[in-house]
C-alpha cells in the first residue's frame, strides 16, 4: 500500500498524482510510441482504431458519465465531423483548416441539439437525441451535392502541412497525439469549475443551481464540447474508414459509444479509453478467433485422429461468421457487465490494483457502498 | 436595518395556499427561526427564497435590493447559501469536490482558460482551496476531505452540507432542518456551530428548526407558521408560551 504525503494544495490540483504515477504513465507513453515499431501492419491500423474510439468515447463520456445526459446521437455528430471534413478537403482546403472547420460545426450543431436538454431530462432527452441522430442520417443520404449519398465519399490520406500520412504508422500517431491533446484539455476542464459544475448537474441539479451554476450555460457548454470532440474524432475516422457513405452513421454506432462509456466504466477519463480497447479490438479479436479455432482444431484432429473435434471446430467457425453474431456478444458483454461490474472495467482495474497493494488483506467489501439516502424529490 | 425581507410573500400550488401572506425580517446578525407543524409552508419559504419557486405575491428584498426576479444561480453570489432538509450534496464526488464547487459563483476563468488550464487558473484554484481549507477547519473535517460522499456517514453529510454552504462566503445562511437525523450529540454541535457561524464568522442565519431545544438555544427571534400564515413571532419563550401555537401543534 502506498501513501500520499500532502504536503501542498498543488499536488490535489497536478495532473499526476505524485511521482510513481508519472513514472507509470510516462512508461506507458514510451509502451504505445515503440508498439508500432514491433508489431505487424494490419495491427497498428487496428490499434489506431483504439484511439480513434478513445476520443468517441471520452466526448461521451464528457456527456453522460461526467454531466449524466445521456445521447443516443453521437453517431450524427462523428457524420457531421466526417463529412465536414472530407467536404472541406476536397474543395482543396489545407488539412488543419478543414479540421478546425468540422470541429466548428459540430460545435454548433451540437450548441443547437444543446437547447432543448436544457427543458427534457431523462429519457425524454435520450428520444430527441435520437430523433436529431436520425434526421442527420437522412440529410446525408439526401444532401448528395455535399455528400454525394449513397455513391459515397472518397476521403483521402492526410496531408499536413505538405507530409503525407498514408502509411498506417503514421497515421497511428496522429490519432494518438489528437487522443493525448483530447485527454490533456478533458482533464484540465475536469480539475476546473467547469468540470465541478457538470458533475454537480449529474448529481443534483437543484443544489448545483443554488450554489451558483447556471444550468442552461453548463449543459449546452457540456452538449457543445461533446459534439466538438466528436467532430475531431470525426475529421479522423473519415481518413480511417476512407469512404464515406450515409449507414456508417446508424445509430448501431451511437450504441456502440454508449456501450464503450458504461462498459469502460461510467464516470472516468480511463473507462473511455478502457471501453475504446475493448469496442475497437472485440471485432478483430472475433475475427481471429473465427479463422484460428477451426483450423487449430482440424489441426488437432487430423493428429490424433480424434474426427468429431474437427467438426465442432468448423461448427464454432461457421456460428462466428454469422451475420449478427458480433452485435450480439457486445449485448452480451453489455449485459454481463451492468450485472457483475457496474463501474465497468476502469472499476475492476481499480479493485485489481487495490488486491495487489494491500495484499494480503484485501477485502471485497471495500467496494461496497453504503445505502444512499433519501433525496428530496425533483422539484419542478 | 434589516438584511432581508419578505413582504406579503404567497405562492398557491393549485388551490392549495402554500404560503399565505407572510411578512418577516430578518435582522442583520441574528438567528431567527422558523417553527410550525408538517406542511406549514416552512421549506416553501427557503424555495421560494432561493428563487426555485415563483412567488404568487409579495416581495422578497435583500440588502436594500428587490430579489423577487432574480434567477437562481444568481442568488449564491448576492450571498444568501443554504442547505437543503434531506441533503443535497453531490454524491459521487469527493467532499472537497463538494466544497469547491461552493465557490463557482466566485470563478474568474473562463471555459477557454480552464481548457489550457493557465497559470491564473492555477492561482484561482489555489484560491478557492485556501477559502475551503477554512471551512474544513471551522467544522472540523479534515478527515473526510478526500472521500466520496456516497462512503460517509449521515451525520457527516450534514455538517459537509452546512460547510458547503458557507464556503460560498454567505451574508445569509438558510438553513433547513439542521438537526433532522442527528443523535443528541451531533445536535448539540449543530448547537454550537449555528452560534460560532453567527458571532464569530458574523453571518446571519434564517433556520427553519423543529428540534426546540435548538431552537430556544441559539434563536434570537422565532416565527410560528400554520397553514402557510403566520401566527405568532417573538423570542424562543413567548412563541412557545403563545397559545394560537399550542393550539396549532396540540390541536383543540
Amino acid at each position: 500500500m502506498r501513501f500520499q504525503f500532502k504536503t501542498s494544495y498543488d499536488q490535489d490540483i497536478r495532473i499526476f498524482r505524485d511521482k510513481v504515477d508519472a513514472f507509470w504513465y510516462g512508461l506507458l507513453a514510451v509502451l504505445v510510441l515503440v508498439l508500432p515499431l514491433l508489431m505487424d501492419e494490419y495491427y497498428v491500423g487496428e490499434t489506431a482504431w483504439v484511439f480513434i474510439y478513445g476520443i468517441c468515447g471520452v466526448s461521451l463520456m464528457v456527456l453522460v458519465g461526467y454531466t449524466g445526459l445521456v445521447s443516443l446521437g453521437h453517431a450524427a455528430f462523428l457524420g457531421i465531423g466526417a463529412y465536414a471534413h472530407a467536404f472541406f478537403i476536397m474543395h482543396g482546403m489545407p488539412w488543419i483548416v478543414a479540421m478546425v472547420l468540422a470541429v466548428a460545426i459540430t460545435t454548433a450543431c451540437g450548441l443547437i441539439v444543446g437547447l432543448p436538454a436544457l427543458r427534457m431530462t431523462g429519457i425524454y432527452l435520450t428520444i430527441a437525441t435520437l430523433a436529431f441522430s436520425v434526421i442527420i442520417q437522412e440529410i446525408f443520404s439526401r444532401w448528395e451535392s455535399v455528400t454525394h449519398g449513397f455513391a459515397g465519399m472518397k476521403v483521402d490520406k492526410p496531408v499536413i502541412f505538405g507530409v503525407e500520412f498514408a502509411s498506417d504508422h503514421s497515421f497511428y500517431y496522429l490519432c494518438l497525439f489528437f487522443l493525448v491533446i483530447v485527454l490533456w484539455g478533458t482533464r484540465n476542464l475536469l480539475r476546473s469549475p467547469t468540470g465541478r459544475a457538470w458533475i454537480a448537474i449529474r448529481d443534483s441539479e437543484i443544489a448545483a443551481q443554488s450554489m451558483g451554476v447556471n444550468l442552461a450555460i453548463y449543459k449546452s457548454i457540456a452538449f457543445a464540447y461533446s459534439a466538438g470532440v466528436m467532430g475531431l474524432a470525426g475529421a479522423l475516422f473519415a481518413h480511417k474508414i476512407a469512404y464515406l457513405a450515409p449507414d456508417i452513421f446508424t445509430i448501431l454506432l451511437s450504441i456502440q459509444f454508449l456501450l464503450l462509456v458504461i462498459v469502460g466504466g461510467l464516470g472516468s477519463l480511463h473507462g473511455a479509453v478502457f471501453g475504446a480497447i475493448f469496442v475497437a479490438l472485440l471485432p478483430p479479436l472475433i475475427a481471429i478467433l473465427r479463422d484460428s479455432i477451426p483450423d487449430s482444431l482440424t489441426a488437432f484432429a487430423t493428429s490424433t485422429g480424434l474426427t468429431p473435434i474437427g467438426s465442432i471446430g468448423a461448427a464454432i467457425g461457421a456460428f462466428l461468421s454469422k451475420p449478427g453474431v458480433e452485435a450480439g456478444i457486445f449485448g452480451l458483454i453489455l449485459v454481463l457487465v451492468i450485472l457483475l461490474e457496474p463501474h465497468g472495467m476502469y472499476g475492476r482495474w481499480l479493485k485489481i490494483k487495490l488486491f495487489f497493494s494491500t495484499f494480503p488483506m484485501y477485502k471485497a467489501s471495500t467496494f461496497r457502498r453504503q445505502k444512499s439516502y433519501m433525496r428530496s424529490e425533483r422539484l419542478r | 436595518m434589516s438584511l432581508f425581507s419578505a413582504e406579503n410573500l404567497s405562492i398557491n400550488f393549485g388551490g392549495i395556499k402554500a404560503v399565505d401572506g407572510v411578512t418577516f425580517d430578518v435582522a442583520k446578525g441574528e438567528v431567527f427561526t422558523i417553527i410550525g407543524p408538517n406542511g406549514a409552508g416552512k421549506t416553501t419559504i427557503f424555495n421560494l427564497m432561493s428563487r426555485i419557486y415563483e412567488p404568487s405575491g409579495g416581495r422578497l428584498t435583500f440588502d436594500g435590493r428587490d430579489i423577487t426576479g432574480v434567477p437562481p444561480h444568481r442568488i449564491a453570489a448576492l450571498g444568501i447559501a443554504r442547505t437543503f432538509q434531506n441533503i443535497e450534496l453531490f454524491e459521487h464526488a469527493t467532499l472537497l469536490q463538494n466544497l469547491l464547487l461552493a465557490r463557482h459563483a466566485h470563478k474568474r476563468s473562463n471555459f477557454f482558460s480552464e481548457l489550457l488550464f493557465l497559470p491564473s487558473v492555477r492561482r484561482m484554484e489555489m484560491e478557492h482551496r485556501e477559502a475551503v481549507e477554512k471551512a474544513i477547519d471551522f467544522l472540523d473535517l479534515q478527515q473526510y476531505r478526500d472521500s466520496l460522499i456516497v462512503n460517509l456517514p449521515y451525520g457527516v453529510r450534514k455538517v459537509t452540507e452546512l460547510a458547503r454552504a458557507l464556503c460560498t462566503d454567505p451574508r445569509l445562511l438558510l438553513l433547513d432542518e439542521p438537526s433532522s437525523g442527528l443523535n443528541v450529540e451531533e445536535t448539540e454541535d449543530m448547537a454550537f456551530w449555528i452560534q460560532d457561524i453567527k458571532n464569530l464568522l458574523g453571518v446571519t442565519v434564517l433556520m427553519v428548526e423543529h428540534d426546540m431545544s435548538l431552537v430556544s438555544a441559539v434563536s434570537d427571534r422565532v416565527m410560528a407558521l400554520n397553514y402557510g400564515r403566520p401566527i405568532a413571532t417573538g423570542t424562543p419563550a413567548e412563541v412557545q408560551a403563545d397559545p394560537e401555537v399550542v393550539r396549532a401543534y396540540l390541536g383543540g
